[in-house]
């Protein structure tokens, strides 16, 4: 199932429980996942299954109640910058802050000299040169989440992690997006984890799929044997969505 | 319309029957805290005016410093107020239509220092802050008779004043902390010189150079003129006040002793021996107008005591 | 840059028409009204007053006095709120103590403290700054603490992926991320400390030899000079507008209106 290559994010053994008053709520266990670097990985799964936790385990924003997340071999206890989370909300920048601003936020902790700034090729890239000093309140929905792609790649992280970031947008937007994730992906082959509802959104982007059932366990991990460009048959296409809807649907118990 | 006409004549009775001798005439008196007020209290208590004039109606008003009270006469609340010869001389001078009718008391009043450096007013520097009720009080323009009679200079100390009224001044003073003297008047003055280190550096009257009148009696010109026979009774009442304080001082200490947390004796004591005297004579109102007609605190000078005296007919 | 020139100057105009409208019928009240210029002076003599204040120099210093004073006790009580802040968000106990001090001492009237001031502070320039320090604190304090809940969490999120110090997370999130309570809080900081200062000059007296404002008023009450009196609360407005207008306006809209972000 796995490329033999080095692998770069490592989960072993996670579990996580939500504790409230008066009962305990038990996301994920016992869950282990190998990620390859340079990989890009889709998860899908059903509301509430557990992905965002996984995500906010994966970059150390929650801990874990049990397990480890090991990065190249060393365990890592705290966010760091070389693991980056990009998160559904829709106010994820600064409003303080130019929208060159915020990209350039990343890049602050990098110590570069002013020509070696990705910046202005990732304003080009995402078609937002023309805005680069607005404000994110003079935005539109797709510019802000352009925005915030620009700047969570432009920390140079190893590990992209990102929590259904085109949910919200509409379908013209959402390709657009898709492709210029693709681009900056071809480009920068950094490692991505990349959680959402949409198969569809899976399939084209994803290298590999995993799917997660409600339980918070893992009921597939394979790779994704559609070719990434140029045309690949409908029937193809319609035979994965169909076994993947499946799992998925089969997964949710009523 | 035949309505109205009935309803104005009713009006008019009635508004020209408030002014029967045995009607309802009201006064608004306004009268300040401290020994020196003490006929007032006694007036009060013993309900002298309405001997005199039965049926009339009094207001007593507290106000809380003597220019609460000039404000208030201003505007047409108050008939009738107690305070100092200076403060009532500066609201002459603007124009102010009142005159003094009665004198109420004469207080030994000066300035108590806690310092041992400050013996003469020589001694006092920029930094040592004085408190006193406030500019243009009766304190503050002895403060400056002294300073032109020792100093050369009356408005010396203008610049180091701290306003306080008196419970505060002596608190401040009794601290021993920036406040380095208070020119006070009694009780305060009795009640700081009996504490260890206090000491007086300027007594009014030397500053004056003789005898005053510390708090006198004004009247509105509307008051006195529309009713100058209550107004003499007024004046009567206040005079007998004063007698009975000074007659009966045991019986007045009876009365007066609710307003002060001082005991009965030390009470009695600073009535009897300490300076007060109550007295329906006005003293030291031409020095007064003198004085700061030449410093600058008065623009006009009257150019005759019936436009700030009311002499009193003879008893 | 030209825009915000011009919203100024739109806003300026409008405010004079307004003034200039209330000062007409202040003139129609003189006039109609015949008062006695003790209770309700002109325009006119008021202005005369004005002039004749600061050519005598001493309104002039004490319009400096005033301002330093203010300044001053602006600065070290937004200081001590910010202390406050920092404790409140560091612990669960430091957040009650802090919510406990402000509702004792927040619906206190700096005024009602005065007794007490005098008597640890004596009568001089560091109780006046004492007075407008506890005006200041507590309304700031307390939007500090609704600025800071009000971060969204996301913003916090990103700065610890970007593994930010706490002195940065302080300085590049926190601080910006609550800004427009920050502003509320010196806006409402502001007013309150002018009002205490003014009051609190009344009864303080000539502080650093000449007094404040508060001071000028008070001696031309005392004196009966009303149009003088009246001169010293024109002044007392004009400042407070200016501060209004120039100061926290232009911050506003150099921060919050141009990020977007409002309470």
């Amino acid at each position: 199932m796995k490329e033999s290559s080095d692998i770069l994010l490592s989960l072993k053994n996670i579990t996580k429980n939500f504790k409230s008053v008066d009962s305990s709520l038990t996301v994920l266990k016992n869950l282990s996942i190998d990620i390859n670097r340079g990989e890009f990985v889709s998860i899908l799964g059903p509301s509430g299954c557990g992905k965002s936790t996984l995500l906010k385990i994966c970059s150390s924003i929650i801990k874990q109640d049990a397990g480890e997340v090991c990065v190249s071999n060393v365990i890592v206890n705290h966010p760091d910058r070389t693991r980056i989370l990009m998160l559904q909300d829709d106010n994820q920048l600064f409003p303080w802050l130019t929208v060159k601003s915020n990209i350039s936020f990343a890049e602050e902790f990098l110590e570069l000299k002013r020509r070696e700034s990705k910046v202005p090729k990732l304003l080009e890239l995402a078609g937002l040169s023309e805005y680069s000093d607005y404000y994110p309140h003079q935005l539109s929905g797709g510019m802000k989440k352009r925005t915030a792609l620009a700047r969570a790649f432009a920390g140079n992280p190893e590990i992209l992690l990102m929590d259904e970031p085109f949910g919200s947008l509409d379908a013209k937007l959402k390709i657009k997006l898709q492709k210029f994730l693709l681009e900056i992906w071809n480009k920068y082959r950094m490692t991505i984890l990349f959680v959402t509802h949409d198969i569809d959104e899976a399939l084209r982007l994803g290298r590999r799929i995993i799917i997660m059932n409600d339980s918070g366990d893992i009921i597939c991990d394979e790779k994704n044997t559609l070719p990434r460009v140029g045309d690949f048959s409908e029937d193809e296409f319609f035979k994965l969505y169909r076994k993947y809807y499946s799992l998925l649907t089969g997964s949710i118990s009523l | 319309m035949r309505i109205l006409t009935v309803f104005s004549i009713i009006m008019i009775v009635f508004s020209s029957c408030s002014n029967n001798k045995s009607g309802d005439i009201s006064v608004t008196i306004a009268d300040q805290y401290g020994l020196a007020y003490a006929p007032l209290q006694i007036l009060k208590e013993k309900k002298l005016i309405e001997e005199q004039i039965p049926g009339i109606k009094i207001n007593w008003v507290k106000l809380g410093n003597t220019a609460a009270i000039r404000e208030a006469v201003l505007g047409g609340k108050v008939d009738i107020g107690f305070m100092g010869i200076p403060p009532f001389l500066i609201g002459w001078d603007k124009g102010m239509e009142w005159k003094i009718f009665t004198g109420l008391s004469k207080a030994q009043i000066g300035l108590v220092t806690w310092r041992e450096d400050l013996n003469t007013l020589n001694d006092f520097g920029p930094a040592d802050r004085i408190a006193l009720p406030q500019p243009g009080s009766i304190q503050h323009i002895l403060l400056s008779m002294a300073a032109e009679k020792y100093l050369g200079e009356s408005d010396v100390f203008d610049n180091q004043l701290v306003t306080m009224k008196h419970p505060d001044g002596m608190s401040a003073l009794l601290s021993k902390r920036d406040v380095a003297a208070h020119f006070t008047s009694p009780p305060y003055i009795m009640m700081e010189l009996s504490e260890p280190d206090m000491k007086l550096v300027v007594d009014g009257k030397e500053a004056m150079g003789s005898d005053f009148t510390f708090i006198a009696g004004m009247v509105t010109n509307k008051f006195s003129s529309k009713h100058p026979d209550v107004l003499s009774l007024i004046r009567k009442s206040i005079s007998m006040a004063g007698e009975f304080i000074m007659k009966k001082p045991e019986e007045a200490v009876a009365i007066l002793k609710n307003d002060y947390s001082i005991p009965e004796e030390t009470l009695f004591s600073y009535l009897t021996e300490g300076g007060l005297e109550y007295s329906h004579e006005v003293e030291g109102l031409p020095k007064f107008i003198n004085f700061m007609k030449t410093e600058g605190y008065l623009e006009k000078n009257p150019e005759s005591m019936d436009e700030i005296f009311i002499e009193q007919d003879n008893k | 840059m030209k825009y915000l020139l011009n919203r100024i100057i739109n806003r300026t105009l409008e405010r004079f028409m307004w003034i200039g409208l209330l000062i007409l019928i202040w003139i129609s009240a003189v006039w109609i009204g015949s008062f006695s210029p003790l209770v309700l002076p002109s325009p006119y003599q008021v202005f005369m007053s004005l002039l004749k204040g600061f050519s005598e120099g001493i309104l002039g210093k004490q319009i400096l006095i005033s301002i330093a004073l203010v300044f001053t006790g602006m600065s070290i009580g937004t200081l001590i709120a910010f202390a406050f802040l920092f404790l409140a968000v560091s612990s669960r106990m430091g957040e009650s103590f802090v919510t406990t001090l402000t509702a004792i001492f927040h619906p206190l009237a700096g005024i009602a403290l005065l007794p007490v001031v005098i008597l640890w502070f004596g009568t001089g320039a560091l109780s006046i700054i004492f007075i407008i320090i506890h005006s200041v604190i507590w309304p700031m304090v307390t939007n500090l603490l609704m600025g800071y809940r009000s971060i969204p969490e996301t913003y916090k999120i990103v700065g610890r992926n970007y593994q930010l110090s706490s002195f940065k997370m302080f300085f590049k999130i926190t601080l910006p991320g609550s800004f427009p309570y920050i502003l509320a809080g010196l806006k409402i900081s502001w007013a309150r400390a002018w009002r205490a200062l003014i009051s609190a000059e009344m009864i303080f007296g000539a502080v650093f030899s000449s007094g404040g404002i508060g001071w000028f008023i008070f001696s031309k009450r005392v004196f009966m000079d009303t149009p003088g009196m009246f001169a010293g609360i024109v002044v007392v407005i004009v400042i407070g507008v200016l501060i209004e207008d120039l100061v926290f306006g232009v911050i506003e809209n150099r921060t919050v209106r141009r990020w977007g972000m409002s309470v």
